[in-house]
Order: C-alpha cells, then sequence, then structure tokens
C-alpha cells in the first residue's frame, strides 16, 4: 500500500488545497451578519482531511520499506472501473430520456453477457427482459412509485 | 408504561409482524449470497419503507439487519466464503466441519448462537438505552460537540486498518454533509447551481452508491477479469448424511454455552462503542473462546464451539449498535448509519429525544426486534435447505439483477433522475475507496453525523464567543476532548498507521 498511499495522499493533499483556495471562496460565502461565516465549518473540515492527506504521504514517503507490496490497483482495473463508469452513465441517459424498462434490459443484458452469460442466452434473454418489467410493476403498483 | 405496552402492541400487529418477517427472510436470503450482506441490504431497501408505517418501515430493516448476520455464515460454512464479513471466522471451524459431513448440523449451531448472542444484546439495549438518553439530555452543545468528535477519532481509527486514512474519510463524510443550504443564512454552499443539492447530498443514494453498487462493479470486476477461483458447495442434505450429524443435541448445545454466554457479553460490549463492528467481535469471541478451551488445538479443525463463539459474538453486536444511536443519535455502524436514513424519512430525528418524543416508536421497534429474534430462528430453521441452495445461484445473473434494483431504489428515494446520478458518482469514489482501504463506513457515519456535529459546533462557538475560558467549566466536553488528543496523539505517535 506503501506507493498507493503516497499518491492517494498526494492527490488529495492537493484536491484539498485546490477546494480550500479555489473552489470554496467561489461557491460559499465567508461572511455573516450573526453567529459564524457559512464557510467556517466546512473549511475546518476541509484543512482536517487535507492535513491527514498530507500526514498520510509523508510517512509513507519516511517509512523505509524494502518490500514493495503488489499494487491493489493494476491499470486493467482502472481501465475497468472506467468502462463501467462510461456504462453506467449510458445507462442513467437512456433511462431519463427512454425509460427504465429500456434502460434495465439494457443494463442487465449487457452485464450478465460480458459475465459469460451468452452461453446461456435463453436465460439472458428471459431474465433482462423480466426482471426491468417486474421491477417497474411492483414499485408502480405495490410501492406507488412511478419508475420513468 | 402505557407508552410500552402500546408499543409492543403496535408490534405484534399481523401486519408489522409480516414485514419483519419479510425483512429477516430477505436478510438471511442476501446474506447467504457471497458479496452481499445486510448493510447492503438494508440501503437498497429504505427507499421500499417510504409507503409503511414508520415502525413497520424501520422493523423490517431491522429484520434485514438481523437475518443478513445469521445468514452470512451459510456461505462460510457450506462455501468456505463468508457471506458477509463478520461470519469470516464462522467460517474456521464452519467449513472443516461441512468437510466432514456434519454442515447442517454446522448451520443449526450457528444459527442457535446467532439467535441467543443478538437476543442478548437487544436486552442490554432495552435496558440501557433509555437511562444513557436521560444523561445525554442533560449535556448541552460544547458536549455534544466533544462526543461528536470524540466518537469519529475513535470510528475512524477503529472501523479500518489504517488510522489516518479513516481520519480522511471521516473527515471527508463530514465536508460532503455542508453541501447545501447553510443552516442559518440558507446561502448555497457547494451547490454548483444544482437546485436538487440544496437539500444536501442525499444519504439514502450515496448509501446505495457506495455499500451496494460500489461492491458489485467489484464482484463483476473479479467476474470479467476472472479473479474469482469458484469453490465448491457441499450438498449437507445428503440422505447419506446420517441423522446425527443433521442435528445439534441438547448436550452439545450445553456444552457450548458458556462459549455462548461469553461471546454474547464480548459482542455487546463492542456493539455499544461506536465504529468496531461486528467483524472484530467475531473474531475476539473466536480468539476468547481458544484461550478458554482446554483443547485451543482442536479450533480450526472443525470444533462446534468455534462456530458458536464467533457467531454469537458477531450477531450480538446487532442489537447493542442501536445504543449509542438511540441514546446519543451516534450510529455505531455502517447499518445503525442507513438506519439514520430510514428514521429520518418518517420525520423522526434518532437520539436522546427519541424516547420522550416517540416512546410508543421505540418501544415498538423493541418489540418488533424480539419478533424478528423469534422469526430469524423460524425462518431460518425452516429455511435452511432453501438457503443452502442459494449459495450455488449464479453470481452472472444475481449480480446485474442487483445493479437495476439500485437504479430503481435510487430513483425512488428522491423520483428524480438526479439520484441515480448521485449513486453512480458515489459508487465510483466507493471503487475506489474499497481498493485504496480507505473505511467507507467511516465515511459514511461521517457524512450521516455531519449536520448534528456542525449545529452544535455552531452552537458552541455562538455561546461561548464573548468567553471562551468558560469551556473549562464544562468538564464532560474537556474529558472527551482530552481523550480525543490522546486518541491523536496515538495515531500520530504510530505514525505510520
Amino acid at each position: 500500500m506503501r506507493r498507493l498511499d503516497i499518491v492517494s495522499g498526494a492527490t488529495l493533499t492537493l484536491l484539498g488545497l485546490i477546494t480550500i483556495f479555489v473552489i470554496v471562496p467561489n461557491q460559499i460565502s465567508g461572511s455573516s451578519e450573526y453567529g459564524i461565516a457559512p464557510d467556517v465549518f466546512p473549511l475546518t473540515l476541509l484543512w482536517t482531511t487535507t492535513f491527514f492527506a498530507a500526514l498520510l504521504c509523508v510517512s509513507r514517503l519516511l517509512k523505509k520499506d524494502t518490500q514493495e507490496e503488489r499494487t491493489p490497483l493494476p491499470f486493467r482495473e482502472i481501465k475497468f472501473v472506467a468502462v463501467i463508469a462510461v456504462f453506467l452513465a449510458a445507462i442513467v441517459t437512456i433511462i431519463a430520456y427512454v425509460g427504465f424498462i429500456v434502460g434495465g434490459i439494457i443494463a442487465i443484458a449487457v452485464l450478465m453477457f460480458a459475465m459469460g452469460e451468452y452461453r446461456h442466452w435463453v436465460r439472458l434473454t428471459l431474465v433482462s427482459v423480466l426482471t426491468p418489467a417486474i421491477l417497474y410493476l411492483v414499485f408502480w403498483k405495490l410501492f406507488h412509485v412511478p419508475l420513468p | 408504561m402505557d407508552q410500552i405496552i402500546a408499543g409492543i402492541g403496535d408490534a405484534l400487529t399481523l401486519i408489522n409482524i409480516l414485514y419483519v418477517a419479510l425483512g429477516v427472510f430477505i436478510g438471511i436470503f442476501v446474506g447467504a449470497i457471497p458479496g452481499l450482506n445486510a448493510p447492503m441490504a438494508i440501503a437498497i431497501a429504505v427507499p421500499i419503507t417510504f409507503y409503511m408505517s414508520p415502525l413497520a418501515g424501520i422493523a423490517f430493516l431491522i429484520g434485514i439487519n438481523k437475518g443478513g448476520t445469521f445468514g452470512g455464515s451459510i456461505a462460510a460454512i457450506l462455501l468456505n466464503t463468508p457471506g458477509s464479513p463478520e461470519a469470516t471466522s464462522t467460517a474456521f471451524d464452519g467449513y472443516p466441519l461441512a468437510r466432514q459431513g456434519k454442515g447442517l448440523k454446522a448451520l443449526k449451531m450457528a444459527l442457535y448462537s446467532s439467535v441467543f448472542g443478538d437476543t442478548f444484546s437487544d436486552i442490554v439495549l432495552f435496558t440501557v438505552a433509555a437511562p444513557l438518553a436521560l444523561v445525554a439530555l442533560k449535556m448541552g452543545p460544547p458536549e455534544m460537540t466533544a462526543i461528536l468528535i470524540f466518537s469519529l477519532t475513535i470510528i475512524a481509527g477503529l472501523a479500518g486498518k489504517s488510522m489516518i486514512r479513516g481520519l480522511i474519510a471521516a473527515a471527508l463524510g463530514g465536508f460532503l454533509s455542508t453541501v447545501g443550504l447553510d443552516i442559518e443564512t440558507a446561502e448555497p454552499r457547494l451547490t454548483f447551481g444544482f437546485v436538487e443539492l440544496d437539500d444536501g447530498i442525499p444519504l439514502l443514494p450515496m448509501a446505495i452508491g457506495l455499500l451496494a453498487l460500489s461492491e458489485i462493479i467489484i464482484q463483476i470486476e473479479n467476474h470479467v477479469l476472472a479473479k474469482e477461483r469458484d469453490t465448491g458447495s457441499i450438498d449437507v442434505f445428503s440422505r447419506d448424511v446420517p441423522r446425527e450429524n443433521k442435528a445439534v443435541s441438547g448436550r452439545e448445545f450445553m456444552g457450548c454455552f458458556r462459549t455462548i454466554i461469553r461471546s454474547s457479553f464480548i459482542g455487546t460490549g463492542i456493539g455499544a462503542l461506536p465504529g468496531i463492528g461486528a467483524v472484530v467481535a467475531g473474531f475476539l469471541g473466536y480468539a476468547a473462546a481458544r484461550r478458554a478451551s482446554k483443547n485451543p488445538d482442536e479450533f480450526g479443525t472443525g470444533k462446534l464451539e468455534g462456530i458458536a463463539a464467533a457467531e454469537a459474538a458477531n450477531s450480538a453486536v446487532t442489537g447493542a449498535n442501536l445504543i449509542p444511536l438511540l441514546a446519543l443519535g451516534i450510529p455505531g455502524s455502517l447499518s445503525a448509519a442507513i438506519l439514520i436514513g430510514a428514521f429520518l424519512i418518517h420525520g423522526v430525528d434518532p437520539g436522546p429525544l427519541i424516547f420522550k418524543e416517540y416512546p410508543r416508536l421505540v418501544y415498538g421497534i423493541f418489540g418488533a426486534m424480539v419478533i424478528a429474534n423469534i422469526l430469524n430462528f423460524v425462518i431460518g430453521s425452516f429455511g435452511l435447505r432453501f438457503f443452502a441452495l442459494l449459495v450455488r445461484f449464479p453470481k452472472s445473473v444475481i449480480h446485474p439483477i442487483i445493479v437495476v434494483l439500485c437504479i430503481a431504489g435510487a430513483f425512488a428515494i428522491g423520483n428524480t433522475v438526479f439520484s441515480i446520478s448521485i449513486m453512480v458518482v458515489f459508487a465510483v469514489l466507493g471503487y475506489f475507496m474499497r481498493k485504496l482501504d480507505f473505511s467507507f463506513a467511516t465515511f459514511i457515519i461521517g457524512f450521516a453525523l455531519g449536520e448534528n456535529f456542525e449545529i452544535s459546533f455552531r452552537q458552541t462557538v455562538i455561546l461561548f464567543a464573548e468567553n471562551p475560558a468558560e469551556l473549562l467549566t464544562h468538564w464532560i466536553a474537556l474529558g472527551f476532548i482530552l481523550l480525543t488528543l490522546f486518541s491523536v496523539w496515538r495515531i500520530l505517535r504510530r505514525g505510520t498507521n
């Protein structure tokens, strides 16, 4: 974890400083006529986060670690989560513009296919079509939530 | 007294019993599937409780929590793969027993000790929470601020492997809770022009993303990138298995009774402290039983006592976890943090005032907890054959279904696609938190406590701005601040952690 701690600590420190000096002044008012200003509490927590992030980075840098552990975040996993994030964003867009049933069918079918269910195409078809339809009905009739 | 009777009467209505039964069933069902656990199921199920009465909704979720704790042991015993993290220590002796053809005996012992430990901690909750709430009511803003700072430090220090990473997660969670309109001036903070964020980041879509969807992404990743190996399940119901290997005799149970009592004490003690959790309780219960045993070497080879020790301890955390939630408004665990969301959607603010403002609801919940324990025993006993089959259910079918269930659940919370987007963002964040070992439990608890923390903090500043020296006369607050400083000093001293 040493190398990852250094990278994540440094990244969080940098993000913390950007938030403190750039984002917060633009997004939160720094003055109040009564009590304390709206930015005091968020800034207190941000400084705390940034301090411990920097501490994480520095403490790992000072740590003499001769044995480098296997990285728990190889590139192919980062690539995988990026693909999943884009996929989920696409599903959200489909649900917003077309509807839950179509988005749900696509989501289940693609994920089942990716997980090797193409060998059982009947099961893949049945599960991907029936699940969103049943959920839609259950949420609508039972919980009175009309899904999009 | 009238409120107690009325509350218990509410819990005993048929509809509430049915909801509790459904919750227990879902809990065992979800717990039995490796990779899925009770907090995940609770997060997804909270939106469903919108349309239930507050008691039915909370009781339903508590049922899931209780069922899930036992459910985790099923996969641990039959697959050597804990269905939920707290069942890890159950697998030490459960799986060897299953391999010896005594899987059903192991499952039954897990059920009996789980229900016993759970009931024990519920009794402690019933007797301790109300007096503790009375003490908490006498505390002012400085005391509450100091207790919240101390709790967050302890949770951050104990919930994960690294204290520094825990503190980062807690502070980050607290920071994100400040998004939305300022509580005094009503000026927007970090909303970036999104009106949907005026009320802040919604807890439940965030919890679904962090808890359920991020875990499912990792499970899918393991499957797609072929990192997972298949461990064969054992058929414990085979006709070839002798009858004595399928049941726990009275003598066997009584032989483990001291262990069960000891583990129940350990689990209850740990559950009452914020942040430690059922995983640690399971290991401590197991270790204590091993130390106390005349034959410690037999542990790990298929000893019934090992299962009893682990299950009684990890289940005893469930009830005791509600002590800090109901008495102080501080969630002691992930499930308790999500339960805060469930309480809030029903207009109930968990904390010391709950005993004064909603006594009937609280005693109704207590009644429902007892019912849940009985139903856990009944459903667990009669449904073992069915639940044992679940461990064989293909992940390639169940995980995609859960993704769509998460989407539906997130939408139902606010009836808006924005909630789904929030869930997706936090799912990706949760993925990285899991990979980089930042405690997402601490993050969620930090987030859930954020608003109360800010209110107490602001009240303290306003009250003592003129004369800060007066704070020195508040001994309880001072004591907790000193305890916090001591904890932080220990963290800094350990440096690398």
